[in-house]
């Protein structure tokens, strides 16, 4: 078997290598899906559009069906049915996966070896010049610990550690599932931080959370999943709406009328003493503001609202008691 | 495939379960093979001749190294060496190391070749330490007893190496395999073992029917005896766990061949076969 050149990476990062792009998306799914054993669906006709250069997050509560298409979009796992392709290629491909780099679920080493040795492994195996291995390091901030052992590694650095392994080809796609998993608070915007520099530029990187927080700060677009369903695939703006703007006057009956007068009683509602107006804040507040005095009314707040991408979240999969974390 | 190989080598070779194993074979080639008989030529039991006394001590020194070492590789080394194999394969299943190994190459076949390529060179390993212990061994006992050092002839080193190596890649190969359907280290052990008490007794019974006696030729175990036997001398007389005459040498060694081949092919199709969850 004859031995390919290194998979040396292009000093003007990813993107900048000489294959082109056969399409402007990065990852399609039509109908994708996955049964295993005794008939439960994991992913049910799935159909993903991931843009060239995008970052993507994958959203849903645990068992929604994300880390078995993360694993079918890196070959790991067959589908049942429907099909799906990488950079242009079919699913599977290894043209394809050479230019893939993903961390899926817990990050995996051999616990016995340093971090480096773990790398310098796995730089062999890909094909990756050996100095490349310092590079990711020293990107994910673990190069002082890098030759400790695997097995002494906390959580955190084991997860800097997968994401290092990931950037180790340097990769057209990254795909990381569940980035933030068990990090504490500083570990957790740290790893934000990491992942947004990651997809800067014109490498595509598809995050999987089931952390609304993550998938807001990091993504520029986000696909839903329910019971292996994707149920909604928008950006973080549209899939929060318009903003709102909110009013709290007394007395609220006296406010009611002006607002029902001005906007509409369709466009106004009231919840918890305050007054919710669909309407554009930037337009309408100082027409709010005056309104309301002229009519007697005392004004004690008025700013605009959005709503949260939890709450767009609960009423996307009808899930109730939820908080932060979708489990 | 020969980057696997390599990953997989110095995997193994920083690997503290590898060199447990290893120290336990080899306390074993010497425990069995020469402690207990310097013991037994020294304080030698109520009817013993000098005679055989005599015999002990010639076996022990180093030009008997491969007759004296190879009866424990049926199956002493055969335990250790399907601990090895499941060892080697199942780890990766309980560190998850194989979405790893995958995401950086997914050639599977080609990187589970690889893996069993280096786990039989490692059996290699565990082949010589064996001959090698039992050289020390033997060279303490001629020194201590004052009897000339006089080597192995080549060939035959040569040959009880790669007897011994083709009984313990056999193991090993089956050790992979389990554990590669059972993605697990523990589980696969356990039948092993069980499998290995079986089969003994399978080929005790062999003298007893024509029937078991066919069905334990064509064991893995009853080969790896068989095999072992053929290189001794005519008339060298082992009672040696494992050892037996059931198969002859050269279709023996053709019947293990064939584990190795049959085993490894099915673990690389499972391997290639299978969703790696």
């Amino acid at each position: 078997m004859s031995t390919p050149p290194p998979n040396t990476p292009s000093p003007l990062g990813p993107g900048s290598t000489s294959t082109p792009l056969p399409t402007p998306l990065v990852i399609q799914t039509a109908d994708l899906s996955k049964v295993y054993g005794r008939g439960m669906t994991a992913v049910d006709q799935l159909d993903l559009s991931i843009r060239h250069g995008e970052v993507y997050g994958l959203l849903g509560p645990n068992g929604a069906g994300k880390t078995t298409t993360l694993r079918m979009l890196l070959g790991l796992v067959r589908p049942t049915s429907g099909s799906g392709t990488l950079l242009g290629l079919p699913l599977g491909d290894r043209a394809g996966l050479a230019q893939v780099g993903a961390l899926v679920e817990t990050p995996a080493f051999y616990p016995h070896l340093s971090g480096r040795a773990n790398l310098h492994s796995l730089a062999m195996l890909a094909n990756v010049h050996a100095d490349r291995v310092a590079t990711v390091l020293r990107k994910v901030g673990l190069l002082d610990r890098a030759d400790d052992r695997f097995a002494t590694y906390s959580l955190g650095m084991k997860q800097r550690l997968g994401v290092a392994g990931a950037l180790l080809k340097d990769p057209q796609v990254l795909i990381l599932d569940e980035p933030t998993n068990g990090l504490d608070p500083q570990g957790r915007v740290e790893m934000r931080e990491l992942v947004r520099s990651l997809g800067q530029g014109s490498r595509t990187v598809v995050v999987s959370s089931h952390l609304l927080e993550d998938v807001e700060q990091i993504c520029d677009r986000v696909g839903v999943l329910q019971r292996g369903r994707l149920i909604a695939e928008k950006t973080v703006a549209e899939l929060r709406g318009p903003a709102s703007l909110l009013v709290r006057a007394r007395p609220p009956e006296r406010a009611g009328e002006v607002l029902g007068r001005l906007f509409g009683l369709d466009r106004v509602s009231h919840d918890d003493g305050a007054f919710l107006i669909d309407a554009d804040p930037a337009g309408a507040a100082g027409e709010v503001a005056s309104r309301l005095v002229a009519g007697g009314v005392e004004l004690v707040e008025l700013r605009p609202v959005q709503r949260s991408l939890e709450a767009v979240f609960l009423e996307l999969t009808g899930v109730g008691g939820q908080t932060e974390e979708m489990n | 495939m020969i980057r696997i190989f390599r990953v997989e080598l110095a995997k193994l070779g920083r690997w503290p379960a590898f060199w447990a194993l290893l120290a336990l074979w080899a306390t074993l080639a010497v425990m069995f093979g020469y402690v207990s008989e310097y013991l037994a030529y020294l304080t030698p039991a109520a009817g013993v001749t000098a005679a055989q006394q005599q015999a002990t001590l010639a076996a022990m020194l180093p030009s008997g190294v491969v007759d004296k070492e190879i009866p424990g590789y049926p199956l002493f080394g055969g335990v250790i060496a399907l601990a090895l194999g499941a060892l080697t394969a199942g780890s990766d299943f309980g560190w998850g190391t194989w979405t790893t190994i995958l995401l950086q190459d997914p050639a599977r076949v080609r990187v589970a070749v690889g893996k069993l390529g280096a786990l039989f060179v490692a059996v290699a390993g565990q082949a010589a330490v064996g001959f090698g212990v039992a050289g020390v061994a033997s060279i303490v006992v001629a020194l201590a007893q004052r009897q000339p050092i006089v080597a192995p002839a080549l060939g035959d080193l040569l040959v009880g190496l790669a007897v011994a190596w083709l009984i313990l890649t056999a193991w090993a190969a089956v050790g992979a395999l389990l554990a590669t359907l059972l993605r697990s280290t523990a589980v696969p052990l356990g039948i092993g073992f069980a499998y290995l008490l079986v089969e003994r007794l399978v080929a005790s019974l062999a003298d007893r029917s024509d029937v078991i006696a066919t069905v334990a030729r064509a064991l893995p175990g009853t080969n790896a005896g068989s095999l072992a036997s053929s290189i001794l001398p005519a008339g060298f007389a082992v009672s040696a766990p494992g050892m037996n005459s059931l198969v002859g040498g050269g279709e023996a060694a053709v019947v293990l061949a064939a584990y190795v081949l049959a085993t490894s092919a099915i673990t690389c199709a499972v391997i290639a076969r299978r969703d790696v969850r």
